[in-house]
């Protein structure tokens, strides 16, 4: 609730406050550019998004989304709507880069976060950008003020343990952004102590052995099917999962940086306290 | 070497086989294991719930490859026939992946199967209407390619167009197979088309040991040679179809093995069934115990094995036949 | 024993088999001539029901051969393929021991009584000391000689032999010649498809000439090759042997 009451705040604040002069039109081709985007500009502002940032499961700025121009991170669509600039994230193509740059774009880069703490020096570099400072600021602030009872709350409990657990086998290790917001609610991430840095994969046996408390599931086109999906219905994870069931976070809440990553954190935290 | 002392050795090898596959895995949870008091309620899921299906169904995905291979081979008189070569098994993979990826999967457990047994069974129909009747060895091969061509392109398209965004990436595991991440419950899928295409098999021994002599004299002497082709495309459909749609499509052990174990059989092909069966277990076991002994990092396909044993030895077939003047 | 009765068959819709009516009587070598193309191997087939006849009916001792089932069929009627293949390389006796397996279930190993008649075939047909060869490695001859051993085996009470000795040397064909009738000897009938006329005349019992799917004349080696049956079925001239002894040599083509 407090998160919806804040998030709201920043919405009106990006209507109300005054105009700066920022002849930047500005397009994105990832999906967390586009949530920053989204975010912190001015609806002439923004020149394209790409056409993930529609769909709800994955973007939380998916209403904010509508009657924009969308890509699929094409340079050539670019071409047809002229931006001034480019974002996109770090690990953007050196082909895409060098095609971009020839066609005479300037070209931002944003890491991809690891980190909360990155988040914040990704959302200040977005409002640097499109000339609206005051905007980060006031987000990042927000962001801490709602993070900090969080993190005073869970000083003095016990970590529980939890396993990101994705189609595959995927999981977050050190170093990731969801490692780190599941590290700041307040429980252990047995993915780094199974010693995964970055985007890694959890053995089903190296699961078992660790035996989180709980599994910690971002549903991602529910209702689809595929080998990778068909794991998470593996016995074996059907059966460390009867007495204690996974933790549900909406992926959009955690899959880019942004002011969703408090809520993120929120009900992370509070999903430590129900047994 | 009588047959069953051949039979033992290699029941014997499977055994073996299987206790080491019991014993390796992510983990370095081992059998022994069991027999400690302490041990957490996990050794016992890691044991059941992973490595034992892992197991079964290597040994009988495997047994039912080798068997195919020697059926196909003894019914065509080639020994270059394998349920690869005769599109039974992208065949299956394709009926598996229309029925997995498209949701048709959640209505029953038999569907999977069940496609795949369809699937196996439509592209070798397709192989032997296009290579007609009487085909030399070459021209079924021909027509296998082709077949096989069209279910791999197929497979793709239909992966593409999935609505799962996991699809696109999992071509890879049924053109090459996995037994990995498997569980009991897949077992108990694909044991019932296993077990009747198997009882299928047995009795055709007689009638493969006949078309020794060539179609006309083995019809002469009681074969019905449509009630065995049947019977035999009817076998090799439903083990097949069951055994890729869990593990996807696992080349060259019906080639393979059928080829080894023939000599040791006197050359008789009814005799190469139930051998082949036990060779063929033996070797998606120690494909896939091999698979587990290599240095951490992303699995290798287990088919990228079994194709690096059985390429090469295709060629040697290829080259040895040419002597033979078997086509 | 053998009765066909207005046999027709066609093949890719050509009559080639024209209307046949014959008998075959016990005990006896009935020897099948005629130039190629004349329908023979296919009134063999069709006695064996390989392919379908159009018309007409082929009896075995009373009972048409198309109503036995195919497993009872085997026992009674064995086949000696012309150029039989062999795919697999089996050993000789191996092969022999095929003849065998009509008569057993796919269950049943071979008893003792089988390894009895194998022996004993295998000595008729001088092949005991090659038992343990392979078979795609020995010559045209010898590997006639263990096909026809595995026809012997199998006991049936009529033998259909089509162009057994084709491709043999003399000693090997008039070899395989007394095979057959030593066959007869015991009680048993041979059909055989030939085209030397002396090896016809002198080992076979009767003999019938076909020409363009019908039957041209049937009796003895005397009766049938005369000069006017041989010059207008085979289009040949041929001299013939004086005395007791009847032989036949094709002398000059008349076409």
């Amino acid at each position: 609730m407090r998160t919806r009451i804040f998030l709201i705040t920043v919405l009106l604040a990006g209507l109300v406050a005054p105009v700066h002069p920022g002849p930047l039109r500005v397009a994105s081709i990832n999906l967390c550019t586009d949530q920053l985007l989204l975010a912190l500009a001015d609806r002439a502002q923004i020149a394209s998004i790409t056409f993930l940032a529609q769909h709800a499961e994955s973007s939380y700025m998916a209403d904010r989304a509508h009657g924009h121009h969308f890509n699929h991170g094409q340079a050539e669509e670019l071409v047809a709507i002229e931006p001034d600039v480019v974002v996109a994230s770090s690990y953007l193509s050196p082909t895409k880069l060098r095609f971009l740059n020839d066609l005479g774009y300037r070209i931002e880069l944003f890491r991809l976060a690891a980190s909360i703490d990155e988040v914040y020096a990704n959302i200040e570099q977005m409002a640097a950008l499109l000339g609206h400072p005051e905007r980060g600021t006031l987000l990042i602030g927000q962001m801490q003020d709602h993070l900090g009872p969080v993190l005073r709350n869970h000083s003095n409990q016990p970590s529980p343990s939890g396993a990101i657990y994705e189609p595959n086998g995927y999981t977050g290790g050190l170093d990731t952004l969801r490692g780190d917001i599941l590290h700041q609610s307040g429980w252990r991430n047995v993915a780094t102590d199974a010693g995964i840095r970055g985007v890694g994969v959890l053995d089903l046996e190296a699961l078992l052995l660790l035996d989180p408390d709980r599994l910690i599931m971002s549903p991602y086109a529910p209702g689809t099917h595929s080998l990778g999906q068909r794991l998470l219905q593996h016995p074996a994870v059907k059966k460390i999962t009867t007495a204690r069931p996974p933790v549900v976070i909406p992926l959009k809440y955690w899959i880019c940086g942004g002011a969703m990553n408090a809520e993120a954190v929120a009900q992370l935290a509070e999903a430590r306290n129900t047994p | 070497m009588t047959p069953g002392y051949l039979s033992l050795s290699l029941g014997v090898l499977v055994a073996g086989l299987m206790l080491i596959s019991m014993n390796l895995g992510a983990s370095s949870t081992s059998l022994l294991d069991l027999l400690d008091a302490q041990r957490s309620d996990a050794v016992a899921l890691v044991l059941l719930e992973i490595r034992l299906p892992r197991t079964l169904i290597a040994a009988l995905a495997g047994a039912s490859f080798g068997i195919c291979g020697a059926a196909m081979q003894g019914l065509l008189r080639n020994p270059l026939a394998s349920p690869g070569l005769i599109g039974s098994s992208s065949g299956a993979a394709l009926g598996a992946i229309i029925i997995l990826y498209l949701g048709f999967g959640e209505w029953s457990w038999m569907l999977m199967p069940s496609g795949g047994m369809l699937g196996a069974l439509l592209a070798m129909v397709l192989v032997y209407l296009l290579a007609g009747r009487d085909a030399s060895i070459v021209t079924i091969v021909l027509a296998g390619v082709a077949v096989n061509s069209l279910a791999v392109a197929l497979m793709s398209l239909i992966l593409n167009l999935a609505p799962s965004p996991y699809a696109v990436r999992e071509i890879v595991l049924w053109t090459l197979g996995s037994v990995s991440n498997l569980g009991m419950n897949d077992l108990w899928v694909m044991l019932p088309a296993t077990v009747l295409g198997w009882l299928l098999f047995l009795g055709t021994g007689k009638s493969l040991e006949l078309l020794t002599l060539g179609e006309d004299t083995a019809r002469s002497m009681g074969v019905n040679l449509l009630l065995l082709r049947t019977r035999l495309f009817l076998a090799v459909a439903l083990s097949i179809g069951a055994a890729v749609s869990v593990t996807g499509a696992i080349g060259f052990i019906g080639l393979v093995i059928p080829h080894l174990l023939r000599p040791l059989v006197g050359y008789r092909p009814g005799r190469l069934l139930g051998v082949s069966a036990l060779g063929g277990a033996a070797m998606l076991l120690a494909a896939d115990i091999v698979v587990r002994l290599m240095p951490p990092g992303p699995e290798i396909r287990i088919g990228v094995l079994t194709a690096i044993v059985g390429a090469p030895f295709f060629l040697f077939l290829i080259l040895k036949t040419r002597r033979w003047q078997l086509y | 024993m053998l009765r066909i009765q207005n046999l027709e068959v066609e093949l890719g819709g050509q009559p080639i088999v024209r209307g046949i009516n014959m008998e075959v009587r016990r005990g006896e070598v009935l020897g099948l001539l005629g130039p190629n193309g004349a329908g023979k191997s296919t009134l063999m087939r069709a006695i064996l029901q390989l392919v379908p006849a159009h018309r007409g009916s082929v009896d075995l001792e009373g009972v048409p051969v198309r109503r036995i089932p195919g497993e009872q069929r085997a026992r009674r009627i064995a086949y000696l393929a012309q150029q039989g293949p062999v795919n697999w390389p089996l050993t000789v006796e191996r092969l022999v021991a095929l003849g065998r397996f009509p008569h057993r279930s796919s269950w049943q190993r071979l008893a003792a009584d089988d390894q009895e008649i194998i022996e004993r075939i295998l000595e008729r047909t001088d092949l005991i000391k090659l038992r343990e060869r392979v078979v795609t490695t020995l010559s045209g001859g010898e590997r006639t000689r263990v096909l026809l051993a595995r026809a012997l085996v199998v006991g049936a009470p009529l033998l259909l032999a089509d162009e057994p000795v084709a491709a043999l040397d003399p000693a090997h064909q008039l070899q395989i010649m007394q095979l057959l009738r030593d066959y007869c000897g015991e009680g048993h009938t041979v059909i055989v498809v030939i085209h030397d006329l002396t090896l016809a005349a002198r080992f076979c019992h009767r003999l019938a000439l076909m020409h363009e799917g019908t039957l041209v004349a049937s009796g003895s080696a005397r009766e049938v090759l005369t000069p006017e049956n041989l010059s207008a079925v085979y289009n040949i001239d041929a001299r013939f042997g004086r005395g007791n002894d009847f032989y036949v040599i094709p002398w000059r083509s008349t076409v």
